[in-house]
């Protein structure tokens, strides 16, 4: 055998389209040692019907060469700038210390499930069958694994200075508020391929997107945070392609079988439900956490879910028989409170989380009562109130633990809608065992999905079985993998006290030098 | 007590790749002579959730009281302990329902109806 180069080969370029095509569904092949089943085990349990796997389009287009071109070449932009804001300071020049609140919550609660993405898209780009979706399905895997990285690298910078960034991903497999996006995206894991597909690729991906990218990346924008910016900019042309995956998914899945129609609208209304509960993390990171505010929740909420989602895309899907997502009016009702409750669940007890919360200040307070004139003044009263515990030496931290909600698991703190001090109660009695839930949606949940459900860890019952670490708040935090310092009240706190000397000591600098 | 009756009986079947059924995390037995309970002060929004306790479900009311619910409760300024349980109208709560239950401090809180993950509810008067 030679080893000499053959012959000249015929000088044809492949147009992109051809070359695309060549290194990826050239790639693929009808099996004959094994059956399609034994081959991909995976994409038949779930009962959805695919005929043909080739009406795929895959809306990356993208080859492997090109692809890590692209993305090395933002990454050297983001990289640059990161080392720019490290070496100047930049940190210093962030609104107040309390703004990286914000940023505490997201690399504790999101920067981990960017790595379960990675992992569970590696896993469908093994098990779908077609050619086309297995791609596409490895592109997003690979860019997952590079937000979770550009993310903690990014905030990496911030964990020399401040509280509250070091052991997230132990905090996030611990700490009672993180088992929020963590049995969220465990749910997702643990269901086959295509309610994944839905879950993530679609609901996360498409419908919700907008409304938990933007809050932080254009929040950190107001709040002098450059490199998530940065951050933020680098990801987003990765997201229109992730958006775009969501849409041809679930356009394929309907399109393909019409009795995969029921079984994806049952899918859409639980991630809606499962989304917009994790969101209420964000809506009060927006309306609550940012020193300079720049859009209330309930602006966010119509602009990014109302009007493009309700109003622009639930009217294309009409036309494949699909309704917009059960609940979605309790949602749009609660745009008036949701945040309100959510960082009145936050504010007291924050002494065991990794972040600090305080009182708005007068001022926030009337940003807060502009945007909500309905409904703020009601919870006015309780910042009202909680002044005064606080001037008689008190500060508002429960003395104990709360009730959980089976699904979301957060506390159950969000109230009807004809009573804004009236916290919803329903239940299930399922095989002699009671279970609890904060709202209709997410009892639907339950009833359609018990026994998966009824495994739910949570930890506040975790806690009173002695599974982590010590029957005492101390002993629970020190598991947690907490600080002095994470948690609790801002003001006075070692990032307040860090800031103020900071800006103290460039004040005398100032001062010398005139 | 008589077992809790089931309300969801009619379950959609799992679709899983194998076989799945898993008890659940919060069992009843998992707590031996104890359980849990949510204890709901209706309409005081300064608690924003209900409050969870482990407690024995022979432990009597007035114990109850003294031991777990008034050390969690000061922490309200408006809470008076000393004008006791009689202050309020307590309740299980069923969904949006009340059940009016009427207190004896010397109940324990079985004997009262409470169950592992009910809704102790309590209104001021």
């Amino acid at each position: 055998m030679s080893i000499e180069p053959k012959a000249a080969p015929r000088v044809r370029k492949l147009s992109m389209k051809d070359r695309y095509s060549a290194l990826t569904r050239d790639l693929d092949w009808e099996p004959t040692y094994v059956t399609s089943e034994q081959m991909f085990p995976q994409t038949t349990f779930e009962g959805i019907t695919i005929h043909d796997w080739s009406k795929w389009e895959d809306p990356f287009r993208l080859t492997v060469d090109a692809y890590t071109k692209y993305q090395a070449e933002k990454d050297k932009r983001l990289y640059a700038v990161l080392d720019g804001f490290a070496q100047s300071q930049g940190h210093l020049s962030l609104t107040d210390a309390s703004y990286l609140n914000a940023m505490k919550l997201f690399i504790q609660g999101i920067a981990p499930n960017e790595y379960n993405a990675h992992r569970n898209f590696a896993m469908l780009a093994r098990q779908l069958n077609g050619g086309g979706p297995r791609f596409a399905a490895l592109c997003q895997s690979l860019d997952e694994i590079r937000h979770a990285q550009t993310e903690i690298h990014t905030l990496a910078n911030y964990n020399k200075y401040y509280s509250g960034f070091h052991s997230f991903p132990h905090m996030h497999d611990r700490v009672w508020y993180l088992s929020v996006p963590k049995s969220f995206f465990e749910d997702a894991l643990s269901a086959g391929p295509f309610e994944w597909l839905i879950a993530i690729g679609f609901s996360f991906e498409y419908l919700l997107t907008n409304l938990l990218f933007v809050p932080f990346m254009s929040g950190a924008s107001f709040n002098g945070d450059l490199p998530t910016m940065t951050f933020g900019f680098s990801a987003q042309s990765d997201e229109s392609r992730h958006m775009t995956l969501g849409l041809e998914a679930i356009k394929f899945l309907l399109e393909q079988d019409e009795k995969n129609v029921p079984i994806v609208q049952y899918w859409l209304d639980k991630w809606f439900w499962r989304g917009y509960r994790l969101l209420a993390l964000v809506a009060q990171m927006l309306d609550y956490m940012l020193p300079r505010e720049f859009m209330s929740w309930k602006e966010a909420f119509e602009l990014y879910f109302e009007e493009q989602m309700l109003n622009g895309l639930f009217k294309d899907l009409e036309y494949y028989g699909i309704t917009p997502p059960k609940h979605v009016d309790k949602a749009i009702q609660e745009k008036e409170y949701l945040s309100h409750q959510a960082y009145w669940i936050l504010y007291q007890f924050s002494h065991a989380a990794a972040f600090t919360t305080s009182i708005p200040s007068d001022e926030h307070m009337d940003w807060l009562e502009a945007k909500y004139p309905e409904t703020f003044p009601v919870y006015r009263t309780l910042w009202e109130k909680e002044k005064k515990n606080v001037a008689n030496g008190g500060r508002h931290f429960i003395r104990g633990l709360p009730q959980l909600c089976q699904v979301c698991q957060i506390p159950m703190g969000f109230t009807e809608a004809d009573d804004p001090f009236v916290q919803a109660q329903r239940e299930h009695i399922f095989e002699g065992e009671r279970y609890n839930f904060c709202s209709d949606g997410c009892q639907y949940i339950f009833e359609h999905e018990p026994v998966k459900f009824r495994r739910a860890w949570l930890p506040v019952h975790q806690i009173y079985q002695g599974n982590c670490g010590a029957a005492d708040l101390p002993g629970v935090l020190q598991w947690y993998g907490m600080q002095e310092g994470d948690g609790g009240e801002y003001l006075g706190s070692i990032d307040h006290q860090n800031w103020l000397a900071w800006h103290d000591m460039a004040d005398h600098g100032a001062k010398k030098e005139n | 007590m008589g077992a809790l009756v089931d309300t969801l009986t009619d379950v959609p079947p799992v679709r899983s790749l194998g076989e799945y059924d898993i008890p659940s995390r919060s069992a009843k037995e998992l707590y031996g002579d104890d359980m849990l309970v949510m204890v709901w002060w209706k309409g005081n929004p300064w608690f924003v959730a209900a409050a969870c306790f482990r407690a024995p479900e022979a432990m009597p009311f007035g114990d109850f009281w003294n031991a777990l619910f008034v050390p969690y409760h000061e922490e309200d300024p408006d809470f008076d302990a000393s004008k006791g349980w009689e202050q309020f109208d307590w309740f299980l709560a069923v969904n949006r329902d009340e059940v009016p239950i009427s207190i004896d401090p010397a109940k324990s809180l079985a004997e009262l109806g409470v169950t592992h993950k009910g809704v102790l509810g309590f209104k001021s008067r």
